[in-house]
C-alpha cells in the first residue's frame, strides 16, 4: 500500500542533492505503477495525490491519465476531486483521453450534490474540447439557470470556454446570459458580465443585443456608486473593483464605434472618473480601467480630457506600478488625441528621466557584484 | 485572460503550477525557470509588471507579488487589467490565509491540492469566478468537510466489516 503523500514529500524534501530526489521519486513512480496496475482500493486518489506532487517538481507522469478517469467515474467525493484536479494538471492536448471522460462530466453534471457540480464545471471550464462543448452544451446551458449562485457562477465561465472552442453556439446562451446581467449575487454577476463580452466577441447579433442594454449595464454600475455596499466585497474600501472593472470593460465593447451606446454611458463615465478616490491601489484600478473605457467609446471631448488628466496625475503617483499603466495608456492615447498627452509632455519627461537614472544605477550595481 | 499561476519559492522551486492552457511537462519546467530567472535578478523597487513576451508569447505579463519566502505570479494578456490582478493576488493569499490560520511556504508544500481546491474556486478556466474571500473560503472548506466526512465513513464501514 505505500507510504502516505505527507511521508513521500518529507522524503523528497529531505533529498540533498537532484540525484537523491531522482532516487527516490523512482521508487515511489515504481510502487505507484504496480498500484495503479493492481487497482488497490481505497488509496487510489492518495496514489493520484502523490503523482500530482511528482509532476509538479517535473518528472513524467502519463501512466497516471487512465487513473484519472476511473477516480472521477467512481462515486466518492474525494476520489472524484482528486480525480478532477489530476484531470486538470496531468493531461496535456491528449484528445482521445478527454473523449473517454464526456460521459463522467455529463452524470456529474445532473447529480444532486453542488460540490460535484461545481468540479465537474470547473474541469469542463478548463480542458474543455469542441466535441466535448458540443456534447455538454445543452447541460451547462441548463445550469446557467440554476437556482443555486454558486453554480450559475462557474456555469457562466464553463460557457465562456465552450463559447472559445465553438462560437456557433453563442445564439443558444444570449438569453440566459442578459438573464444573469440582473443577477443578484455578486460572484454570478462577475461571472455573468464576462460571459456576456464574450459573447459580443462571438457574433454580431449578441453585440447588438447588448448594445440595447446599455441602460441595464448603465444602473447596475451606478447602483454600486450609490448604495451597492456590500461589505464581504470590499477591496480597501472600495465596493467590489472586480465587478467595477469588469462592467466598465463590458461598457466599452458596446460602446465601441456606437454614438448612441456611448452617449447612454457618459454620465456614469464621468462620475467613476471624478469620484473614486485615487489614494489606494483598487481605486487606482478601477479609474484606469474607466479611463480605457472612455478612450475606447466615442466619448465626447469633455470627457477624454478628464481622462488624460487622471492619466496625468496617475503619473506623478510614487508607485512605480501606476506610473507603468498610465506610460502603457499614453503611448495608446497618442494616436487619438495628440494635443492632451502634449500638455502633461513635462512629467511624461521625467518619469522617463528618473527611469532612466534607476536603471543604469541598478546596470551599475550589477556590474560592481 | 489569465494563462497562468505560478507560485515559486524564493529559490526558483515550484510551489504551485497551474495553467490554463495545454503546456506539456517539459516545457512547464522551462517555463518555471525562465520565470524564476526573470524574477530573482528584478530590483525591489521596479513595478510589479514584467513584459513577458520571450516566455509567454506576445502581449503577455507576468504579474507579481513577493511574500516572505513566495513569490505570487499571474501570467495574464491584455484582456486582464493589472492594477485588478494585484488585487487579486491579495484575494488569493488572503483566503490562503484563512484556510491555513497564516499560511506559510510549508502549508502550500503539504496541502498543495488544498491551495488548488482554492485557487479553483477563484479561477475557472482562466477566468475570476469569484473575488470575495469568505465566499472562496467558505466553499473551499465545505469541500474539505465533504471530503473528511466520506473518509470517516469508510473508516467507519471497515471497523464493523472487521467485527
Amino acid at each position: 500500500m505505500g507510504t502516505r503523500l505527507r511521508d513521500m514529500i518529507r522524503s523528497i524534501r529531505a533529498c540533498k542533492t537532484a540525484a537523491e530526489e531522482r532516487a527516490v521519486v523512482k521508487k515511489e513512480c515504481a510502487a505507484l505503477r504496480t498500484a495503479f496496475n493492481e487497482n488497490e482500493q481505497g488509496y487510489s486518489h492518495r496514489n493520484l495525490a502523490k503523482l500530482m506532487f511528482i509532476h509538479m517538481l517535473g518528472y513524467p507522469t502519463h501512466f497516471g491519465q487512465m487513473e484519472c478517469l476511473k477516480l472521477i467515474a467512481s462515486p466518492g467525493f474525494p476520489e472524484k476531486r482528486i480525480g478532477y484536479l489530476g484531470l486538470m494538471l496531468l493531461l496535456d492536448e491528449r484528445q482521445e483521453v478527454l473523449m473517454l471522460v464526456t460521459n463522467s462530466l455529463k452524470n456529474d453534471l445532473n447529480h444532486s450534490n453542488q460540490f460535484i457540480i461545481g468540479l465537474a464545471l470547473c474541469a469542463l471550464g478548463n480542458i474543455c474540447s469542441a466535441e466535448m462543448a458540443r456534447d455538454l452544451a445543452s447541460e451547462v446551458e441548463k445550469l446557467l439557470q440554476s437556482s443555486n449562485s454558486y453554480i450559475r457562477k462557474k456555469a457562466a465561465l464553463c460557457t465562456v470556454r465552450i463559447l472559445r472552442k465553438v462560437p456557433d453556439l453563442a445564439d443558444n446562451f444570449l438569453k440566459p446570459a442578459s438573464a444573469l446581467l440582473s443577477d443578484k449575487h455578486h460572484g454570478a454577476l462577475i461571472a455573468g458580465v464576462k460571459l456576456c463580452s464574450e459573447l459580443c466577441h462571438a457574433n454580431a447579433n449578441a453585440l447588438e443585443h447588448f448594445r440595447m442594454q446599455t441602460h441595464t449595464l448603465v444602473r447596475t454600475l451606478k447602483n454600486m456608486l450609490t448604495n451597492g455596499y456590500a461589505h464581504e466585497y470590499d477591496i480597501s474600501g472600495f465596493t467590489d473593483p472586480f465587478l467595477q472593472i469588469r462592467l466598465l470593460r463590458l461598457l466599452r465593447i458596446v460602446g465601441h464605434n456606437d454614438a448612441n451606446a456611448s452617449d447612454i454611458m457618459s454620465d456614469v463615465l464621468a462620475q467613476v472618473a471624478t469620484n473614486t478616490e485615487s489614494n489606494k491601489n483598487a481605486g487606482n484600478a478601477i479609474l484606469y480601467e474607466c479611463v480605457r473605457t472612455i478612450m475606447g467609446v466615442e466619448a465626447t471631448s469633455g470627457l477624454r480630457v478628464l481622462a488624460v488628466n487622471i492619466l496625468g496625475r496617475f503619473l506623478s503617483n510614487r508607485d512605480n506600478n501606476i506610473r507603468y499603466v498610465a506610460l502603457n495608456m499614453l503611448l495608446r492615447v497618442v494616436s487619438i488625441d495628440t494635443q492632451a498627452v502634449q500638455r502633461h509632455r513635462t512629467t511624461i519627461v521625467e518619469c522617463v528621466k528618473v527611469c532612466i537614472l534607476e536603471y543604469t544605477e541598478q546596470s551599475s550595481s550589477g556590474n560592481d557584484q | 485572460m489569465i494563462h497562468a499561476v505560478l507560485v515559486l519559492n524564493t529559490q526558483g522551486k515550484p510551489r504551485l503550477i497551474k495553467f490554463y492552457y495545454p503546456v506539456r511537462a517539459e516545457k512547464q519546467q522551462d517555463i518555471i525557470r525562465n520565470v524564476y530567472k526573470v524574477l530573482s535578478s528584478r530590483a525591489d523597487h521596479l513595478s510589479n509588471f514584467v513584459e513577458a513576451a520571450d516566455i509567454f508569447g506576445s502581449e503577455t505579463k507576468l504579474v507579481y507579488k513577493h511574500f516572505a519566502t513566495l513569490y505570487f505570479v499571474f501570467v495574464i494578456d491584455n484582456a486582464e487589467s493589472e492594477l485588478g490582478i494585484l488585487d487579486l493576488i491579495q484575494v488569493l493569499v488572503e483566503s490562503l490565509d484563512r484556510c491555513f490560520k497564516n499560511v506559510c511556504e510549508l502549508d502550500i508544500v503539504f496541502n498543495f491540492n488544498k491551495v488548488h481546491t482554492v485557487l479553483d474556486e477563484i479561477i475557472v478556466g482562466g477566468h475570476v469566478v469569484e473575488t470575495s474571500s469568505s465566499e472562496i473560503v467558505k466553499a473551499a472548506e465545505e469541500v474539505f468537510k465533504q471530503e473528511s466526512f466520506t473518509d470517516m465513513i469508510a473508516i467507519a464501514l471497515k471497523s464493523t466489516g472487521k467485527r
